[in-house]
């Protein structure tokens, strides 16, 4: 039948082709093919048998699950499982390769940053940039579309009033060029005709932020007062952008412009973020090239700067870019590659104890085989028996792993933060693939016994006596059992790793009270800080009170302090009450006290034992003047009074970093509160209480300094999270599979137990013989896991400035751990048999 | 008696078969339609009613080797069975009756003017 339609149509091809040309006749070939489609075209002999036939390998499959439902069920959940697992991997893995991606010219855009050289060699990789680059770059190269700088909140909050008198602190607010919109495409939801801001009193609002000041009322055209540095600027809101989009590596609900001042000229004041764009066919290499030229030239003849100016591609930033002063938390991509092993290797697992089961499973039905061959069933009906049984189980739990990942997605989307689910157009693909994949490998698993066994003679089939076939299976199946457990207890070793590693930071000495301490990090706009202070002093729960611009842990200032070899320290203002309030200790020299004068000229500083080291001090040098650094050709003296111990005040990754303290007169924007570990709720109220007085109403922000620190190391502490779930999750693929297995192969001796026992063997001895065979294969796995974990996590625990050592107590638990999950699933089905009456076994037949 | 009524369609294609015998085939009655009714039809639903009218025993068929003109592929040729010529038959003749029945009046209330006037 096909091949006369096929002649029609190609009949009338010829003929449409002159009609319509080459390509509508080729349209019009697959019109008419498709509507071939109809019950006449399937009404033909071979088709019809092929369902019937079908139909039929269906119902035996679901007969064969029902016949072994320990056996279906181990099949179906086991495989479920780790394609559950590795689809909610690959989700986030996707996830986390989207970011940036939805500027339309996302491509172009790039990000100029510096690399920080001092003399010493040392270098420090920075993302920030001084205001003439921008201007610089669009002027002296060609290849530069557009370019806009970003001037951050830098960690402050601004007071923004509306016209209704409501006032609220932001510090989600940039402040960029006109430029910002032609380089960034951030989508804009509603605007007064101009989508760009070119105006000095322009303003744009996200869209939940116009929600939050001004309800439903009409956004577009109002009038907002922000406080900036001593001003209170006016700024009319011309548009709405929708929110920023989750997947951008930098957050903002309002966008200000730049104030333009004589400071935008200066090359030395490194506080801007600087982005390009680029013409659609210039070069990225010739950009590149072109940039650390124009950096040089801009330096003043004989300044002795060496850093190093390049740039990065906008989609690199997320995962790739880990620089001092970047604009949000990005990702690791460490993080997600190890993440996307861990998803392969549950994958892995899980299709290794699939074909495991399947090849077992297909030559337990040797009998089953047998008289259909007798009955005349040819090979390839036989294959394809499997085939459908293997298809019906795989297309069952695919779809079961798909329901169940997507549940995963939903309940972690929360903690995790993802967005992604499986219905998004860009997983399709995946899943399509992984289908593939898992169909290929399970039909390979399930239908090589049945190959096998069809090629062999009715007979022997028939008597159990398999051939060399088996022979093979058995090697094949000791090295998926291998497989199996090396991966599982890479995994154990691996979590085990990790949570000692989190536990290190979580116990770690910073050495400063962060539990105690309350941060008020809104502070600056008080009134008469002053009585604030006293008042706060006044409660009975508060040990302490102090100010500082700024806290530890956050991000801080740093400043260049030394002469000749020039070290960058990070610095804080504050007042001398601070080192009190957290239990920073002394080690030399004395604290600020409020009887020192406070020089205007020169300063007074309390480094810690890093910076005094690095300054190359002597303890004889405090107390003194010392030359700091130089302003203008003249050599500003300091004077050092104190060194305080060494603390920890950013992320594990990096170490102890120069740090250095100043103190000013005058209000500053935190108030650090030490509170008594009493009644904490009631001193927090009284203080709570104290802020409105001090504020005529605004609500209290506040924090613990420790949750500062709990975000520090946020990334690991979800990593740790997830690797606990799917350690578990290959454990338990893992056990039964081993389970299943043992069982099989147990069965397969029967008779040789029962003749051991007749023979006078004993319990235990049987016991051992039995286990041999698996601790032997537990042997080659933990030595494999071994070598693998011990590169895998050295290389982890490298990126760590305080880490454990790798100790054999890891790799102890991890192959006692596996020792006795195996010997518990082999050990007890042996001691089962083992205990049985023989005569029960021998009797068969 | 069921499984022997011809539809509109059916009726065309078996009226088409006879016209084009002895050299009727899926392409040929295609056109054929197309230049008589100025229907189009994809070969497919040609082929349904084809497959529909010879399991009815309307038409009978048989493959002829095939021409270059169609890569060499069979034609299956179909011609009107002593069933299916009955079949037409009746159906004219039903049609011829039932058009003899209608009224005169039918006809000329049909016409718009001649009412007007």
């Amino acid at each position: 039948m096909v091949e006369y339609l096929q002649g029609d149509l190609y009949e009338q091809f010829q003929a449409e082709v002159e009609k319509r040309g080459l390509f509508g006749a080729r349209l019009w070939y697959w019109k008419q093919v498709l509507n071939m489609i109809r019950p006449f075209a399937l009404k033909g002999n071979m088709i019809s048998n092929f369902i019937s036939f079908y139909g039929l390998h269906t119902r035996f499959a679901f007969r064969q699950m029902k016949k072994h439902p320990l056996d279906a069920l181990m099949n179906i959940g086991s495989l479920t499982l780790g394609i559950a697992c590795f689809v909610f991997i690959s989700l986030y893995v996707m996830e986390e390769f989207k970011w940036d991606k939805f500027h339309p010219n996302h491509e172009r855009i790039k990000r100029v940053v510096i690399d920080f050289v001092f003399q010493e060699g040392e270098r420090i990789p920075d993302a920030t940039t001084p205001p003439a680059l921008a201007p610089a770059l669009i002027d002296q190269l060609p290849e530069v579309e557009a370019v806009t700088r970003i001037f951050p909140s830098w960690g402050s909050r601004y007071l923004v009033e509306l016209p209704s008198g409501k006032r609220f602190y932001e510090d989600k607010l940039i402040r960029v060029d006109s430029g910002f919109f032609d380089v960034f495409q951030f989508p804009i939801a509603r605007s007064s005709g101009t989508n760009r801001i070119t105006q000095p009193d322009q303003a744009m609002l996200s869209e939940s932020m116009a929600k939050k000041y001004f309800g439903d009322e009409e956004p577009l055209g109002q009038i907002i007062q922000v406080h900036i540095g001593n001003d209170t600027l006016p700024y009319k809101v011309i548009a709405i952008l929708e929110d920023v989009p989750r997947y951008s590596h930098f957050d903002f609900d309002i966008v200000l412009p730049l104030r333009i001042s004589h400071m935008m000229d200066s090359w030395g004041w490194y506080n801007f973020y600087t982005y390009v764009s680029l013409y659609p066919n210039s070069s990225d290499q010739v950009f590149e090239e072109k940039l650390q030229p124009l950096f040089d030239s801009a330096q003043t003849v004989g300044s002795n700067v060496n850093h190093i100016m390049y740039s990065q591609a906008l989609t690199d930033i997320h995962l790739r870019s880990h620089l001092k002063w970047e604009l949000g938390t990005n990702s690791d991509l460490r993080t997600v590659l190890m993440f996307g092993s861990l998803g392969i290797f549950i994958l892995l697992i899980s299709l290794a104890n699939y074909m495991n089961l399947a090849l077992s499973n297909g030559y337990k039905r040797h009998r089953e085989i047998g008289i259909k061959k007798i009955l005349g069933v040819g090979r390839g009906d036989l294959f394809g028996q499997f085939m459908v049984e293997t298809l019906t189980l795989v297309l069952l739990s695919f779809f079961l792993a798909l329901l169940l990942s997507e549940f995963f997605a939903t309940r972690f989307r929360d903690v995790l933060g993802w967005k992604i689910g499986i219905l998004d157009p860009g997983v399709f693909p995946v899943l399509a693939l992984l289908l593939i994949l898992v169909v290929m490998v399970c039909l390979l698993g399930s239908t090589f016994p049945s190959v096998q066994l069809s090629r062999l003679r009715v007979l022997n089939i028939l008597s159990g006596d398999l051939g060399k076939g088996k022979q093979n299976i058995k090697a094949i199946r000791g090295g998926l059992v291998v497989l199996q457990f090396t991966l599982s207890i890479f995994m154990i070793i691996s979590a085990l790793v990790v949570k000692d590693q989190l536990d290190l930071f979580r116990n770690a000495e910073l050495g400063f009270n962060t539990r105690q301490t309350l941060v008020i990090p809104n502070a600056g706009s008080i009134a008469n800080q002053q009585n604030f202070i006293q008042e706060i002093r006044k409660i009975p729960g508060v040990e302490d009170v102090s100010r500082s611009n700024g806290e530890i842990g956050k991000l801080n200032w740093t400043t260049n302090i030394g002469i000749e070899d020039k070290v960058l320290i990070n610095y804080l203002v504050i007042d001398p009450e601070f080192f009190s309030t957290l239990e920073i200790d002394l080690v030399h020299g004395e604290y600020f006290s409020r009887e020192q004068v406070t020089q205007s000229s020169g300063w007074t500083l309390v480094l810690n034992e890093e910076a005094f080291k690095s300054l190359n001090l002597r303890v004889e040098d405090i107390g003194e003047r010392i030359p700091i650094t130089t302003n203008a050709d003249t050599l500003v003296h300091g004077r050092i009074i104190g060194v305080v111990r060494d603390f920890q005040f950013t992320d594990f990754r990096n170490g102890i970093k120069p740090f250095a303290f100043f103190w000013r007169e005058g209000d500053m924007n935190h108030v650090n509160i030490k509170v008594s570990s009493g009644d904490i709720s009631a001193t927090l109220e009284a203080i709570e209480k104290a802020w409105k007085d001090a504020t005529a109403g605004v609500a209290l922000e506040s924090y613990f300094l420790d949750q500062t620190f709990a975000q520090l190391h946020s990334t690991e502490q979800k990593l740790s999270k997830v690797l606990d779930g799917l350690t578990l999750m290959a454990l338990f693929i893992a056990f039964s599979g081993m389970f299943a297995m043992a069982h099989l192969w147990l069965k397969a001796r029967l008779k040789e137990v029962a003749v051991r026992k007749v023979m006078g063997a004993r319990v235990v001895a049987l016991v051992m013989l039995l286990s041999k065979p698996f601790i032997i294969l537990f042997m080659l796995a933990n030595t494999i896991a071994f070598l693998g974990a011990y590169y895998a996590l050295n290389g982890w625990l490298d990126s760590f400035v305080i880490r454990v050592e790798l100790g054999w107590i890891y790799f102890a638990m991890a192959a006692l751990i596996s020792l006795l999950v195996g010997l518990f699933t082999v050990g007890v089905q042996s001691l089962r048999l083992a205990t049985q009456n023989p005569t029960r076994f021998l009797g068969q037949e | 008696m069921k499984g022997t009524q011809l539809g509109e369609f059916e009726e065309l294609i078996l009226l088409l078969t006879g016209v084009l015998y002895p050299d009727a085939y899926g392409v040929s009655i295609a056109r054929e339609l197309e230049n008589q009714t100025g229907r189009k039809a994809a070969i497919g639903a040609i082929h349904s009613a084809l497959v529909r009218l010879e399991e009815k025993g309307f038409l009978k068929s048989e493959l002829q080797s095939g021409s270059g003109k169609r890569g060499g592929r069979p034609k299956k040729i179909f011609s009107i069975t002593a069933a299916g010529k009955t079949a037409i038959a009746k159906s004219k003749e039903l049609r011829n009756s039932l058009w003899d029945q209608i009224p005169e009046l039918a006809l000329k209330g049909l016409n718009y003017s001649y009412v007007i006037r």
